[in-house]
């Protein structure tokens, strides 16, 4: 009798042979599982690797745009200009810890957010 | 012929003032609940609860070796406490547990005596001039933090000494009964806030230090309710 099912590898490669010997039976079954396994493990580490890839692609380029124009945008400007009315300038922020808020506010991603914090030295508590 | 309607009445006066005694935390509790749900009145108390949870965030910070960089608070009720350095279990764990302390330290301190339900306001008051003058940089968190002002100057200027008291039992209980509530908001599976960074430090599941913090809040709730009051 043979198994029609293809979409189970592992118990049609059980099946089919019903010819051979125990021991060949075995040796073809093993092979089927590794390779299975294989190929598994590698669409599994395929996925990972080009989620990583991609968060850091993204919070790179943020910091990267944060330190080019740190204050070119109309938001940044805003900011800037109430906190120099409010505090005369003498007790501004540092550009680093503006840069790392808006950075921060900027995404949504908690990984993201994640990176922004570590690169800039600076913990954001709700 | 002795008169008894007078024994009658003084006897009824002091089962009343008994049970005013007796049941004054709940009945100042029940008042806070309803002033809770009064839309417009209800907000400062809300931004209060906000404020203390920042602070003590901040405060952990600065008592654990970071510092301060800058406190926002938002009208819906929400802030953010970005800090420099310090220990990231105590500071994350100090939000809601900060604001369950101020909550019953401003009851408690109101209930011992009147001149120290006065001097308290005005540490309170410090503390609010110190945040905006160190701390708040953007305009909707100033007059939010200058509505707490107005709000804690306004009790201390125009209340009698015992109305004080009271309000500030009341102010302490509105803050404690946010506090108890305000965890609850975590458990939108989300997996963002102050829940879900002890989770990812401790590996200790969210919903652990949210029922922490809700049992704490319940806990500081029925110590407040054994209080006795001062007249």
């Amino acid at each position: 009798m043979q198994v029609t099912n293809t979409t189970n590898l592992a118990a049609t490669s059980v099946a089919a042979p019903s010819n051979t010997s125990p021991v060949q039976a075995q040796e073809q079954r093993t092979r089927a599982l590794a390779r299975e396994e294989n190929q598994e493990q590698k669409s599994q580490s395929d996925a990972k690797s080009q989620q990583r890839f991609d968060v850091n692609e993204q919070a790179i380029a943020l910091i990267e745009r944060e330190q080019l124009q740190p204050y070119n945008n109309g938001s940044h400007q805003q900011q800037n200009k109430n906190s120099s009315d409010f505090n005369g300038g003498y007790d501004a922020p540092s550009n680093q810890n503006q840069s790392a808020v808006a950075a921060y506010q900027s995404v949504d991603s908690i990984a993201q957010r994640d990176n922004i914090q570590q690169v800039f030295g600076v913990d954001l508590f709700a | 012929m002795p008169d008894f309607s007078k024994n009658t009445s003084s006897s009824s006066d002091s089962k009343k003032l008994s049970f005013n005694q007796r049941y004054q935390f709940w009945l100042l509790f029940i008042f806070a609940i309803i002033v809770l749900q009064i839309p417009i009145i209800s907000i400062p108390f809300k931004w209060l609860e906000s404020y203390f949870h920042e602070i003590s965030h901040g405060l952990t910070a600065v008592f654990t070796g970071g510092s301060i960089v800058r406190i926002q608070l938002f009208p819906n009720g929400a802030g953010l406490c970005t800090t420099r350095g310090g220990s990231s279990f105590l500071i994350s764990l100090m939000g809601y547990g900060g604001a369950i302390i101020w909550g019953g330290l401003l009851f408690s301190l109101a209930s011992v005596h009147r001149n120290i339900a006065r001097v308290f306001s005005i540490v309170l008051l410090c503390l609010l001039t110190t945040s905006i003058l160190l701390w708040v940089r953007d305009l909707l968190t100033l007059f939010i933090v200058l509505v707490l002002v107005l709000l804690v100057a306004a009790q201390l200027r125009f209340s009698s000494h015992k109305a004080l008291q009271k309000l500030l039992q009341v102010t302490g209980l509105l803050v404690l009964i946010n506090s108890l509530m305000s965890p609850l908001y975590l458990l939108d599976g989300q997996a963002k806030g102050d829940g879900a960074a002890l989770a990812n430090i401790t590996l200790i599941p969210e919903i652990v230090w949210v029922t922490l913090w809700f049992v704490s809040a319940l806990f500081m709730t029925y110590r407040l309710s054994k209080t006795k009051f001062a007249r």
